[in-house]
C-alpha cells in the first residue's frame, strides 16, 4: 500500500502516515464531509488496534477535521518495523472498509490522487 | 430574422420522461424534484446526471444533510447508469454538511457559489434541499429566509448557465412554499399502496414553456433506474396517420370458414373481441390468428397474462415465439399499469414491425393490473384499444365469459362497444352432450354472417361445421328440435351432432 522506501526511523514513518491521512482527508472530505471521513478513520484505527494495541486512543476526540497529532506521536514511538507494518495495516484496513461500502471502482476513483501523489522518498514528506 | 431565444431541451436519459415533460428538459431551468421518502427522487436525479453529464457539460451533486453520501454512493452504484469512471471528470460530488451544520444559509450559499465558480458546472443538483432549510433552526426565520435563499440560488445558477435540480422531501404540495413559485419545473413523485401492491406515480406539476402531459404517470424502478410510462396514446406515438397496412387486404383468421363468416377476414386495423366460456377455444382461435399471420409472412405480438402461459400455448405458437416471429409480452407482475402494458406492446410491435396483436386474456390482464387501476379498467381498455389502433395493428382480445344462458353477453367489462368486431363462442347441450357453437356478432362497417355455427376442436385446430338448422333456442343453452316433419331422420334415429 505505502510506497515509502526504506525509512530510516519511525518518525519518518509517522510523518508519512500523517501526510497520507491528510491527503485522504483532502480527497474524501469534499465528497463525504469531514464527519464522514472521521468515521472511516476511527473505524480503521479500531480495526487495526486489535493487532496493534498501542494505536488505541489515537482517534479520540471529534476528528472532524482529522487530528493526526496523536497518531503521529504513537507511530514515532514504535520500532521501525512495527511502525511500518502497522502503518500499512491501517491503510489497508481503511481501503478495505471503503471498498466494502462503495466498491473498488469508486474507491479507486476517489483515492486515485492520494496514491498517485504519495511520495516515493521519505525526505519529500511534509513536516 | 427570429430574435427570440431558442430554449434548448435536454434529453434526460430516463425512458418516457422526455415525453411527459413535453420534449425534454429546458436548459438552464431551475427545477424541483419533490416527493416523500422512498419515492425515487435521488435515483431520478442520479440517473439524469449520469445521462447528461459530459466533460464539456459537467455536473456537481451537492449533498447536504439528507442521506449520508457514503450510503447514497453505496446504493446508487447498484444502478447500471452509475459510472464510477465519470467521477471527478464529468461528475463531482460535494458534501455541504459541515457548512450546513453551522446553521447558516449564507455560508451554505457562499460555499455553493465558490464551488460553482471553481468547477463551472452545467448541471447542479442539491440533495436534499429541504435539509438546507431545516438547518436554520428557527422555522419562522427559515420560511422568511428561504425565499431569499432560493432566489439567490436561482439567480446564481441561471447566471452561471447551470440547469439546476433541488431535491426535496415535501409531504404536502398545498404547502405555500416559495420554492414552488420560484422553480421553473416541479416534478412530484408519489407512491400509492393498495392491498399488497405499490404503484409509483410521477406528476409534472409545472414546467415553464413546455407542453407537458398532464396527470399522473406510472413509473417503475429497476436495475436500470426509472422508466416512466407515458399515457398509452403518447407511448403509441399519438394520433399519427395510420400506417399503410390498415388499408391492405383483410387479415385471414387461420380457421377455415371463419373468414367467410367475417365477410372475408378481419379488416386491417380492427380490434376483435373473442368472448366465450372457459375451454371454448378462445386461445386456440387466437393462436390460429397469429400462426396464419406468420404463414403469410407477417409478424405478431402476444401478450399473455396467465399464471402458466407455456401450458396454454399451442406447440405451433410456442415454435413461432422461439423463432422470434411472434413477440411475447409475458408479465406476471401483479402491479402493472395499462400504460406500462401498452408501452411493452408498442415496443414489441415496433421492434418486429408486427401487424397482428393478441391479448390473451382480458381476464388475466385485469388480474395483472395493480388494484388501483382495476377500478377504471373500462377506461384503461379504451385507451389501450385506441393506442393499438393508432399503431395500425389488427388486435384480437379474448374474454372469458360465464355462460348464463339467460342473456347474450360479450364482455364482463362492458367493453364490447370498444371493439370493431365480436365473435362469441358458447356451449349448448344436445343429446346430453356439450357442443360448441360460434357466431360473428359484429364486424363494423362490413357485411358478415349471422349464422350460429357448430365447431369442434381437433388436433389440427378449430373446425367449423354447419349450422344446427334443425335446433332452435341454442342461445338458451338447451336447444330443442324444431317441430318439422320433413327433417330426414334415417332409421328413426336422431342425427349425430358430434
Amino acid at each position: 500500500m505505502t510506497d515509502v522506501v526504506e525509512p530510516v526511523d519511525a518518525a519518518q514513518i509517522a510523518a508519512a502516515m500523517a501526510a497520507t491521512w491528510h491527503a485522504i482527508h483532502a480527497a474524501l472530505a469534499p465528497v463525504l464531509g469531514q464527519r464522514g471521513v472521521a468515521g472511516l478513520y476511527k473505524r480503521s484505527v479500531q480495526l487495526t488496534s486489535a493487532a496493534s494495541p498501542w494505536l488505541v486512543g489515537v482517534d479520540e476526540g471529534d476528528q472532524a477535521p482529522l487530528d493526526l497529532a496523536a497518531l503521529q506521536a504513537a507511530f514515532s514511538q514504535q520500532p521501525v518495523a512495527t511502525a511500518a507494518a502497522s502503518g500499512e495495516a491501517l491503510l489497508q484496513a481503511f481501503q478495505a472498509l471503503l471498498v466494502s461500502l462503495v466498491g473498488s471502482a469508486l474507491t479507486d476513483r476517489l483515492l486515485h490522487r492520494v496514491w498517485a501523489s504519495e511520495p516515493a522518498e521519505p525526505q519529500h514528506l511534509p513536516p | 430574422m427570429n430574435s427570440k431565444v431558442q430554449i434548448k431541451r435536454l434529453a434526460t436519459g430516463v425512458p418516457g420522461l422526455d415525453e411527459v415533460l413535453g420534449g425534454g428538459l429546458p436548459e438552464f431551468s431551475f427545477n424541483l424534484i419533490a416527493g416523500s421518502p422512498g419515492t425515487g427522487k435521488t435515483t431520478l436525479a442520479h440517473q439524469m446526471m449520469f445521462a447528461l453529464a459530459t466533460p464539456q457539460r459537467p455536473a456537481i451533486y451537492f449533498t447536504v444533510l439528507g442521506e449520508p453520501p457514503l450510503k447514497m454512493l453505496r446504493y446508487q452504484q447498484q444502478f447500471t447508469f452509475f459510472d464510477s469512471e465519470t467521477i471527478d471528470r464529468s461528475v463531482r460530488f460535494i458534501n455541504l454538511s459541515d457548512d450546513a451544520m453551522a446553521g447558516k444559509l449564507d455560508q451554505v450559499m457562499r460555499r455553493m457559489a465558490s464551488e460553482v465558480e471553481a468547477h463551472r458546472p452545467s448541471l447542479v443538483f442539491v440533495d436534499s434541499f429541504r435539509s438546507v432549510v431545516l438547518t436554520s433552526g428557527d422555522k419562522k426565520l427559515a420560511h422568511r429566509t428561504l425565499q431569499q435563499f432560493v432566489q439567490q440560488l436561482g439567480m446564481l445558477m441561471t447566471a452561471w448557465q447551470a440547469t439546476t435540480f433541488l431535491i426535496g422531501e415535501y409531504f404536502d404540495e398545498t404547502d405555500a412554499n416559495p420554492v414552488f413559485t420560484v422553480a421553473d419545473g416541479l416534478i412530484w413523485l408519489r407512491q400509492s399502496v393498495q392491498r399488497n401492491s405499490m404503484v409509483r406515480k410521477m406528476e409534472i406539476v409545472k414546467m415553464r414553456g413546455q407542453p407537458t402531459v398532464p396527470g399522473l404517470h406510472t413509473f417503475r424502478i429497476s436495475d436500470a433506474g426509472l422508466t416512466v410510462f407515458p399515457p398509452a396514446a403518447v407511448a403509441a406515438g399519438g394520433a399519427e396517420s395510420l400506417p399503410a397496412t390498415v388499408t391492405g387486404p383483410r387479415a385471414l383468421m387461420g380457421v377455415p370458414g371463419l373468414d367467410a363468416m367475417l365477410g372475408g377476414g378481419l379488416p386491417r386495423g380492427y380490434s376483435l373481441l373473442v368472448a366465450g366460456p372457459s375451454g371454448s377455444g378462445k386461445s386456440i382461435l387466437a393462436a390460429a390468428f397469429l400462426a396464419e399471420g406468420a404463414r403469410c409472412g407477417e409478424t405478431g405480438v402476444i401478450a399473455a397474462f396467465e399464471q402458466h402461459p407455456s401450458r396454454a400455448r399451442t406447440p405451433l405458437l410456442a415454435g413461432l415465439i422461439a423463432e422470434g416471429r411472434i413477440g411475447l409480452v409475458d408479465s406476471r407482475a401483479s402491479d402493472l399499469s395499462i400504460d406500462e402494458v401498452v408501452l411493452l406492446l408498442a415496443n414489441e410491435i415496433r421492434r418486429l414491425k408486427a401487424t397482428r396483436v393478441v391479448i390473451d386474456s382480458l381476464s388475466g390482464f385485469e388480474l395483472a393490473l395493480a388494484p388501483t387501476f382495476r377500478e377504471d379498467f373500462r377506461e384503461s381498455m379504451c385507451r389501450m384499444v385506441t393506442a393499438l389502433a393508432s399503431l395500425g395493428v389488427s388486435v384480437l382480445m379474448t374474454s372469458e365469459l360465464e355462460d348464463r344462458y339467460t342473456d347474450l353477453r360479450f364482455s364482463p367489462y362492458g367493453t364490447a362497444f370498444l371493439t370493431d368486431a365480436i365473435i362469441v363462442q358458447r356451449y349448448i347441450e344436445v343429446d346430453s352432450r356439450l357442443l360448441r357453437v360460434m357466431a360473428v356478432v359484429k364486424v363494423r362497417a362490413s357485411a358478415h354472417s349471422n349464422e350460429l355455427r357448430q365447431f369442434s376442436i381437433t388436433y389440427d385446430g378449430i373446425r367449423i361445421g354447419d349450422s344446427l338448422t334443425d335446433e332452435e333456442g341454442q342461445l338458451g343453452g338447451r336447444p330443442t328440435r324444431k317441430p318439422s316433419a320433413d327433417l330426414p331422420v334415417p332409421n328413426g334415429s336422431k342425427p349425430d351432432h358430434g
